[in-house]
């Protein structure tokens, strides 16, 4: 299903559900998931319809732009790092590319959303909050409902730390897709409160393609390379 | 210099006037024709330049800065734009005498002072707000009878959204002075709600299937998780209570009839499918005249 479509577009699972008809007037952009249906009359001019994964913070409302991965707790050791897999979730974007303009036609997940709130009521953070189990090598997954996050753990503190979430900004998210979906970033540890993520713009896996983000697509200026400070706690 | 007779500029052709203003005779005090002439040029390129930069400053930063704060911003942009004027044009002005001037001056502060109290007292009192910042443009609040989500802030008064629809213009000093509750300006809010089982009823069973749907539920929060306990043995119903935090920004009112209408039927629906019922109001009433069944304490009694 990801990638780029020129002329019709037609794909059906279990729960997805996407035709983009050209022939006849006027075409249209259908799309069935989770018992919601979505259907666009698209312009006549030739353009590609491009589906791929976008930064999973969007569904079922933009309320917040960090995603929180919260998983086993994971004990470092001082000025130790160590690299584990994780999954996210995903979100499905469309995009419609034509006039030289990329407009966002459509996003969907088969994932339910769950918020949660990162700090306190005052002064913290609300989240889309994904649970995930700790491999050691990246797990099979279903690539439309679930990614998988190489996430390198480093603590460079003078103490043990227990990790069990970590915390990343939608503007600086890099997404590539292939077999799977995938995230790579990197968790610094200055303390059991403060710590930074950071996702490489490199996907883990060479030959991966990557995604449009939507940041990109609505041109959100973003600042990269800075990832996100986690200032409530790591654990 | 000589004075000119004012009442004749209204008669004057075009010619007339170029001529006049060129010449050096005084229109008022010492100030030339060419003076006040400069003077209308500069307000009037003022309030233009302040058109243009309202024009710069909502393009390039009204995605980036809240509208009542921008509107407020271009407001003392476009009024510095005219004090820069007339401080440019207006000092020859005060050759006109300085006895004039201080007359002007008092009587301008004497009519503030008597007539617009109340207007100082809302503009004092908006800078304030503007600088507290108690609450922003989009934030839901209560001030005393008043509550809505507020539209706009501005120096003299508070638009507010009714949730009926309804703008109230509330003036600043009186926010200044009202206790103000703001829902918006935590980014988590919580609410409780009690649902009452019926004593024979298992309470534990009723928790659970109570926090399987908060569970499920995307805009309950899972940090900090709901909490659902037994708060009181009523005297008809056991008292189950349910505390959850959402998104303040989710419900942006004061009420929370977006979690109830989502919420509260699937509880209620749940619980009915485990045959667990909200009980009716019971009351036992004894009688005197009817024998007392084995094992009654007391006399006799007649359940109705």
């Amino acid at each position: 299903m990801f990638g780029r479509y020129g002329a019709d577009l037609s794909y059906s699972d279990n729960t997805i559900a996407i035709s983009v008809e050209r022939v006849g007037t006027p075409p249209r952009y259908v799309r069935a998931c989770r018992d919601e249906r979505v259907e666009k009359i698209l312009p006549p001019s030739e353009g590609s319809i491009i589906i791929n994964p976008v930064e999973p913070v969007n569904l079922p409302l933009p309320l917040t732009r960090l995603l929180e991965v919260a998983f086993p707790a994971t004990v470092l050791l001082p000025q130790s790092e160590r690299q584990v897999f994780l999954t996210f979730p995903v979100e499905i974007g469309v995009f419609l590319e034509a006039g030289g303009d990329l407009h966002v036609l459509d996003i969907f997940s088969r994932t339910p959303a769950k918020y949660s709130l990162y700090g306190s009521p005052g002064a913290g953070q609300i989240t889309r909050w994904h649970r995930s189990e700790v491999f050691g090598k990246a797990p099979a997954v279903d690539r439309f409902s679930e990614g998988v996050l190489d996430l390198t753990l480093k603590n460079t503190s003078a103490e043990t730390i227990e990790v069990s979430r970590a915390v990343f900004d939608s503007n600086s998210m890099h997404l590539f897709y292939g077999e799977y979906v995938a995230m790579t970033a990197v968790m610094e540890v200055y303390s059991p409160m403060i710590a930074r993520t950071i996702v490489d713009e490199m996907p883990a896996v060479s030959g991966m393609t990557p995604c449009i983000e939507l940041y990109i697509a609505r041109r959100i200026p973003a600042v990269h390379g800075r990832g996100h400070l986690m200032e409530f706690g790591v654990a | 210099m000589s004075p000119v007779n004012l009442s004749a500029l209204g008669g004057m052709d075009a010619q007339s006037m170029i001529s006049l203003i060129q010449s050096d005779q005084n229109l008022v005090g010492t100030t030339s024709p060419a003076e006040l002439v400069a003077f209308t040029v500069a307000i009037i390129i003022a309030y233009i330049a302040g058109i243009f930069a309202a024009y710069y400053l909502k393009r390039h930063f009204s995605h980036r800065v809240k509208k009542d704060h921008l509107d407020f911003w271009i407001r003392v942009v476009r009024i510095l734009f005219v004090i820069a004027a007339i401080a440019i044009t207006v000092p020859p002005f005060f050759d006109a005498g300085l006895t004039l001037v201080l007359w002007i001056l008092i009587g301008s502060l004497a009519v503030f002072a008597l007539a617009g109290q109340k207007v100082i007292a809302n503009a004092v009192a908006g800078v304030a707000l503007m600088y507290e910042r108690p609450f922003a443009s989009g934030d839901f609040i209560m001030i005393g009878d008043a509550s809505g989500t507020v539209v706009s802030i501005t120096l003299f008064a508070t638009m507010v959204r009714t949730v009926r629809g309804v703008i109230v213009h509330i003036p600043n000093d009186q926010i200044y002075t009202t206790a103000i509750c703001n829902y918006h300006s935590n980014v988590a809010r919580r609410y409780e709600y009690d649902m009452n089982i019926r004593y024979r009823d298992d309470r534990e069973q009723a928790a659970s299937i109570i926090k399987g749907i908060l569970e499920g539920f995307t805009f309950v929060l899972k940090n900090p998780a709901p909490e659902v306990f037994v708060s009181d043995l009523a005297t008809s119903s056991v008292t189950i209570r349910i505390r959850v935090w959402f998104p303040s920004v989710w419900a942006n009112t004061q009420d929370d009839i977006s979690l109830q209408t989502s919420i509260l039927p699937k509880v209620k629906t749940a619980l009915e499918s485990a045959d667990i019922q909200v009980p009716f109001p019971q009351r036992e009433v004894w009688f005197g005249n009817v024998s007392a069944p084995a094992g009654a304490e007391g006399s006799v009694h007649k359940k109705v």
